[in-house]
């Protein structure tokens, strides 16, 4: 709706200035919130935004969450009547017969005289050298001067003083119960400049100051309302009396209170409220009142004293009651307890008197809410019973009504005439949904399709698929400032008609349902589409957004959408409505908390007034959004930091913080006060020097920070708030605090580190000097004594060894005296050339100097009839080597002669058998010896007969070769011995055997002892073995005699190479 | 007063259950109405100092706001006692907070020096206004806190001085302490006293008029002063001792006094002064003191403590009135 009559503006404009009556969204903070009683004199609030409370029982501070009182030891007296916060910031606090108080370094001081302390302290006034007045009931003014002197002014004209300030030209204006005064004071005293006639005997309960100007004043005349008087020089004129429109029964008036938009607000006891709200300048007395009582929804009627936040919510402090909170009231209702007939709006419009038109399910409503009047048009008066679904005034003021089942209607408001539109332009669609006037046209969306109508030639057009509609059935049209046609239709994609052509939004991201429930255009041209279902889309011509309940939406299901006048978008929904601030990214939810009664909408059921104003019809009755006061709400909260707590120590905000190094947990609280909604106020922190700097903090609602260990360093805590509409404060609150670096994180701890690592360097080196000085002392005492007694060792060891060598000599003298004896023993090569005709060789090595091992030969002749001569040689291989096996070979060469001269001894066998018994007869001459000795030896006995070619042999574990060289090769004939050793002492002996073998010429005899098989030697120092030793053999026999003897040692050395010999070694061999 | 001590722990037990005793003058007392003369009004007519002061109780526990209501405030039409022309001014003002009742010219039988001590907290002048006649006029609210803090007399003391300022016509009017502004609502545990009360006599001829002081420890003897009874009856005291001991009428604008011994039995309890009436005197309006053996005033309450005391007969004796 346009407002082009500047008649109907003006009334218009009148009309909004008004205020209607309506439930307000108070809020009441009682005793059980905290309030210390609920009797409140005096409210004020500090540039921090607390909220100061005089009540009976102290002085309480509000910061929106809880109340903090100051018990009596912090004042000095319960009974708070008055307080005051002077230009130098000094806080008063006045009493009920307590005299005043001021706080001073957190700490409250007492001002009183027997005067002041008898009375009732009623106000402060400051004039401007600093000096501050206080006035009284029963002890007239009081000066308290910069330095807190205080003095009582003289004068009994102004003895009961209720109330006092000072006007532009520095009197001071007392009200009293004996009428207003001007006074000027000089010199501690007061001196009365005017007794204002007008009010002479009057009790005046106070005066305060219609505006800044200080030149004209409120007057609250006991019994006589209020008058505005206007003070000019020293005279005072009245220019308003209001007491008749306050249409009070008591007249008991307790307080009267300018807001900060000049309107006045006064205080009737028993009666509630009333705001004198003025049009233009309050002299010239033009004003409405608005009565606020409990048919608002005012719970105490009983306020004693008003006050205005920053915010620009109301305070009441009641009598009784507690302190009531009237919030910014951007919101208004309508229901039925304001007037309404019908409660469920599913469409409303006003015209320009201001008046509401709603259509309902019953038919439309008039509804005037400056005096209730509500006029329901039905079939009764003219109209039909039908639901309306669509409402719109063109800019005639003629009414147009859609309607569910009968087309459309006009009414002519003040014809009060309806007119069947759709039966006289024999329209056939008769479900009308949306319709809206652009220019001469009024475009109506059916539910078969688009009529435009032409309201000046009243020539009608009408538009269906046909024609190049999307879908038939219309749910809404709107015109943007492009002149183009918006269709929401459900089923169908978001379009607009231009050209005669429909244009759809294709390809939409998030697009699913295609219920498009309405469109709107922001200030800066962008359209805004409402689905039922997917949110809200942005297309800015270019691009689409898509804003669902992430974005902050309260509901994908949007019923309609409209653009207030600070270009905030608006979205209704059955729960409730969601805005988005111009500027701002999200949407947010608009809920109860913000004092939205109302939240189940109708379907479009939206509408923008000329100020830019909204109307929402819900199924409770009529949303009305005040857009002036909803930016009213874009002050920053008041932020401050409260206290920081280092484990168990706590610090004030102004204290310097700079403690000892330890690990802390450091708990910060801070506060921001916005009293609007401060539940919703929120908060972003930060702590520089931790690393993480300029990282803000998650949005949050505690006002408080922990940081559980923290240890040196230099921090800055730095809190930003916002408050319920989300503005921010541009300023961080911070607080920088130190713990101290640790001993060895600083500097001179670093130098003394180095001092002390060099100094204990230089000690342990001079320790270490010392200790090693003196250890090669004790080292070199040590050495000077092993020395010494090495010395004498060497010369012991030296005296030993040439004992030992004397005693060696001696020894070796004495075996190479026995190897004499040893050889003288053995037969000598003569004998042995004799015996076997030269046919022989000895290799004979003993092992050391003398030998185990021995060889003996004899002849021998044989008795009896066939005598015959027999050469016989034997081998032995004694127990062990060196002396005791020569002492054995001894003894064995002396038996081997006896057994020659023996009678019984007849074979080789037998001469072992000899030798065995003797010996072991010898070496154990007692069987009962305890250690029988089993020494003894090998041996190997051969007798050759060269008569017989026979050769008798017999063995004690020494066999013989014999090689005979045939044509082709050399056979081996090996005799086997008696397993049983010469001298066995124990077990059962056994005869040995005499073997007789048959020689041929040329064979080869070789008897030998262990010694040359076993000796080690050879690549892998083996034993030589037997094998090895029977091929030696074997090559030796092919040889000459004289030449076997040298390869048999040679060999023998080719294999011992390097290794000592094993053993004592003899080999003896016989050419037959 | 070292009585009051034990007052306090009788009142406790009389509130518990008295909520009549808030109206001035009380049912019990079968007085029409309170009555303050102005000040060029002749002593002859009944006011002998044109000032009448009452005491509130409000108990400790009580925290909503109190109203102390006036029935015919004005002094004109109805009711009020005309001198010529009603020219005469009313004064109504409400003190509280410290000395409000304990300093001692509040409590003396005559207004003078600070006999308006405490704070004032509300003040309502009548003249001859016709919007106030007959009606009933609300003082308030007052915040409980605000009365003087009396805990031998069981709470908070408000106290309301009627003066008569201008003219010499008599003001007639009724008090009540209430809860709520709009109607006579008790408020619960609340009483009214006075040292000092200025009355009018019931008109019809017989009638009876009753006051109430309350006997304390320590008393053993009570003076009662009448000024201005005018001969117009018998006076006598009735106790639970007590009979009905006949005193003294007096004459015109004079005061009498009459001296009644107190025996044990009556400490503690009320006494029950009667006046009544023998002649066809209209509108005749007295004012009555009661003092201790020490000439201290005693306190009587609109509603007695205790009950209507009632003589109680000995065993096996025949009562008179039998």
């Amino acid at each position: 709706m346009k407002l082009r009559n500047p008649l109907f503006a003006f009334i218009f404009l009148c009309f909004c200035s008004k205020a209607w009556a309506q439930t307000y969204n108070f809020r009441t903070y009682s005793e059980d919130q905290g309030l210390p009683h609920s009797y409140i004199y005096c409210i004020s609030q500090d540039t921090g935004g607390y909220l100061y409370l005089s009540t009976g029982e102290g002085l309480s501070i509000f910061d929106g969450n809880k109340f903090t009182t100051f018990s009596t030891r912090e004042v000095s007296g319960n009974f708070v009547t008055t307080h005051f916060m002077d230009s130098r910031k000094t806080f008063w606090i006045g009493y009920r017969q307590n005299g005043v108080s001021y706080l001073k370094n957190e700490k409250f001081n007492e001002v009183r005289n027997r005067n002041i302390s008898e009375v009732k302290v009623t106000q402060f006034a400051e004039d401007r050298r600093q000096n501050l007045f206080v006035s009284t009931l029963g002890g007239g003014i009081f000066k308290i001067d910069p330095a807190y002197n205080l003095k009582t002014l003289e004068c009994a004209e102004v003895l009961n003083c209720y109330s006092i300030l000072f006007d532009n030209e520095e009197n001071l204006i007392a009200a009293t119960d004996n009428g207003l005064f001007l006074l000027n004071e000089k010199n501690d005293s007061l001196k009365i400049v005017l007794k204002v006639a007008e009010f002479e005997n009057k009790t005046i309960k106070q005066v305060i100051p219609v505006n800044k100007s200080r030149n004209s004043f409120w007057v609250l005349v006991e019994g006589e309302g209020v008058y505005g008087v206007k003070k000019t020089g020293n005279t005072f004129k009245v220019f308003a009396h209001i007491f008749e429109a306050l249409k009070s029964v008591r007249n008991n008036i307790p307080f009267i209170y300018v807001d900060n938009t000049g309107n006045l607000w006064v205080s009737l006891f028993g009666e509630g409220l009333r705001k004198i709200i003025f049009e233009g300048d309050p002299e010239k007395a033009n004003f409405n009142v608005l009565t606020i009582d409990n048919t608002n929804g005012l719970k105490n009627l009983n306020v004693q004293s008003i006050f205005e936040d920053f915010e620009g919510n109301m305070w009441f402090g009641t009598f009784g009651g507690g302190l009531i909170e009237k919030p910014i009231q951007k919101f208004s209702f309508f229901n039925i307890k304001d007037g309404l007939d019908n409660i469920d709006v599913g469409k409303v419009v006003l015209d320009k008197y201001g008046n509401i038109w709603m259509g309902n399910t019953e038919g439309i409503c008039f509804f005037n809410p400056e005096n209730s009047t509500c006029i329901k048009y039905n079939s009764r008066n003219g109209f039909i019973d039908d639901r309306v679904i669509s409402l719109v005034i063109d800019d005639k003021g003629l009414i147009w009504i859609g309607t569910a089942n009968n087309g459309i209607y006009t009414y002519d408001h003040e014809k009060q005439k309806f007119e069947n539109f759709s039966k006289k332009h024999a329209i056939s669609p008769l479900t009308i949904n949306t319709m809206v006037q652009s220019g001469e046209e009024m475009v109506i969306g059916t539910g078969e399709g688009i009529i435009i109508y032409d309201l000046k030639s009243a020539n009608i057009q009408f538009y269906t698929t046909s024609e190049g509609l999307l879908h038939n059935n219309l749910v809404n049209v709107f015109y943007d400032s492009r002149h183009r046609l918006w269709v929401s239709s459900h089923g169908s994609p978001p379009y607009y008609i231009e050209g005669g052509k429909a244009h759809p939004l294709k390809n939409i991201n998030g697009l699913n349902s295609f219920n498009i429930n309405a469109v709107t255009e922001d200030k800066n041209g962008n359209i805004w589409i409402a689905t039922d279902g997917d949110g809200v889309f942005r297309y800015d011509g270019a691009a689409v957004i898509n804003y669902k309940i992430r974005e902050g939406l309260a509901s994908n299901y949007c019923k309609g959408i409209a653009v207030d006048k600070n270009n905030s978008i608006w979205v209704s929904h059955l729960n409730g409505l969601s805005e988005k601030k111009s500027g701002r990214l999200d949407f947010r939810k608009i809920s109860s908390t913000e004092g939205l009664l109302f939240a189940e909408n109708n379907l479009n059921a939206i509408y923008k007034d000329d100020f830019g104003d909204l109307w929402f019809g819900t199924t409770e009755g009529i949303v009305h959004y005040n857009a002036t006061l909803g930016k009213k709400n874009a002050v920053q909260p008041k932020l401050a930091i409260l206290r920081v707590l280092l484990n168990d120590k706590t610090f004030e905000a102004t204290d310097v913080i700079n403690e000892k190094y330890a690990f802390y947990s450091v708990t910060i609280d801070f506060l921001a006060i916005a009293l609007t909604n401060p539940d919703k106020n929120k908060y972003k922190y930060r702590l520089l020097g931790l690393g993480k700097d300029s990282i803000w903090s998650n949005t949050t609602f505690e006002h408080h920070a922990n940081y559980p260990n923290l240890s040196d360093g230099q921090y800055t805590f730095q809190v930003i708030a916002a408050n319920s509409e989300g503005l921010w404060t541009t300023t961080p609150a911070e607080i920088k605090f130190t713990i101290q670096k640790p001993l060895w994180k600083k500097p001179w701890f670093y130098f003394f580190l180095v001092a002390m690592v060099i100094f204990i360097t230089y000690m342990i080196i001079m320790w270490r000097t010392r200790a090693l000085k003196t250890s090669q002392m004790l080292l070199q005492t040590k050495v000077k004594q092993k020395t010494f007694l090495l010395q004498r060792e060497k010369e012991e060891v030296e005296k030993i060894k040439v004992m030992l060598e004397n005693k060696n000599k001696d020894i070796t003298d004495s075996i190479n005296y026995a190897k004499r004896i040893q050889d003288s023993l053995l037969p000598p090569d003569e004998t042995l050339n004799e015996l076997f005709d030269e046919n022989y060789f000895i290799f004979y090595r003993p092992k050391d100097i003398v030998s185990g091992d021995f060889y003996w030969a004899a002849r021998i002749e044989t008795g009896g009839e066939k005598s015959r001569t027999l050469s016989l040689a034997a081998v032995a291989d004694c127990t062990g080597h060196g002396v005791p096996g020569a002492f054995l070979s001894i003894v064995a060469n002396s038996f081997l002669k006896q057994s020659l001269t023996e009678k019984f001894v007849n074979n080789t066998g037998e001469v072992l058998d000899y030798l065995n018994k003797n010996i072991t007869a010898t070496l154990n001459p007692s069987s009962k010896m305890k250690n029988r000795i089993s020494d003894g030896m090998d041996l190997a006995i051969i007798a050759i007969d060269y008569k017989l070619n026979k050769l008798h042999y017999a063995g004690a574990n020494n066999s013989i070769y014999i090689y005979r060289k045939g044509e082709s090769d050399t056979s081996l004939f090996v005799l086997k011995p008696t397993k049983q050793a010469i001298g066995s002492a124990s077990g059962n002996i056994v005869p040995y055997e005499s073997q007789i073998f048959d020689l041929q010429a040329g064979d080869t005899i070789y008897m030998f002892s262990d010694g040359y098989a076993d000796q080690f030697g050879g690549e892998k120092d083996k034993k030589l073995n037997y094998k090895r030793f029977k091929e030696i053999l074997a090559n030796a026999s092919e040889m000459p005699v004289s030449l076997q003897r040298a390869y048999i040692e040679e060999a023998f050395e080719f294999w011992q190479g390097k290794t000592p010999q094993t053993d004592d070694v003899c080999v003896m061999g016989l050419k037959f | 007063m070292r009585h009051c001590t034990k007052i306090f722990l009788i009142l406790q037990l009389f509130f518990a259950c008295a909520l009549l005793g808030q109206q001035t003058p009380s049912p019990d007392e079968k007085i029409p109405f309170v009555c303050t003369f102005s000040k060029e009004s002749d002593r002859a007519w009944g006011d002998d100092d044109y000032v009448q002061t009452f005491f509130f109780v409000i108990p400790d526990v009580y925290k909503k706001p109190v109203y102390i209501r006036v029935f015919d405030p004005e002094i004109g039409g109805s009711y009020d006692e005309n001198h010529g022309n009603f020219d005469s001014k009313t004064r109504f003002t409400i003190f509280g907070g410290a000395k409000a009742h304990s300093h001692p010219d509040a409590r003396a039988q005559d207004p003078v020096n600070d006999f308006k001590s405490g704070l004032l907290l509300a003040s309502k002048t009548f003249s001859n206004e016709k919007s106030y006649d007959n009606q009933w006029y609300t003082l308030g609210p007052f915040n409980p806190i605000e009365g003087e803090w009396q805990p031998d007399y069981g709470g908070r003391i408000f106290k309301i001085v009627v003066e008569g300022t201008d003219g010499d016509d008599g003001n007639l009017y009724r008090i009540f302490l209430s809860s709520s502004p709009e109607e006579n609502k008790e408020v619960e545990g609340g009483n009214t006293f006075a040292y000092e009360y200025a009355f009018r006599l019931a008109d019809i001829k017989g009638a009876v008029s009753h006051l109430y002081p309350f006997v304390g420890r320590g008393v053993t003897a009570v003076k009662v002063k009448i000024f201005d009874f005018d001969n117009d009856g018998i006076i006598r005291v009735v106790s639970i001792a007590k009979k009905g001991d006949i005193s003294k009428p007096n004459t015109n604008a004079e005061w009498i006094e009459n001296t009644h011994k107190i025996s044990r039995e009556e400490v503690n309890t009320s006494l029950d002064i009667q006046f009544i009436k023998q002649k066809d005197i209209k509108n005749n309006n007295i004012v009555v003191v009661i003092a201790n053996q020490y000439g201290e005033l005693m306190p009587f309450y609109t509603t007695p403590i205790g009950g209507v005391p009632k003589f109680q007969y000995k065993i096996g004796l025949k009562a008179e009135d039998d």
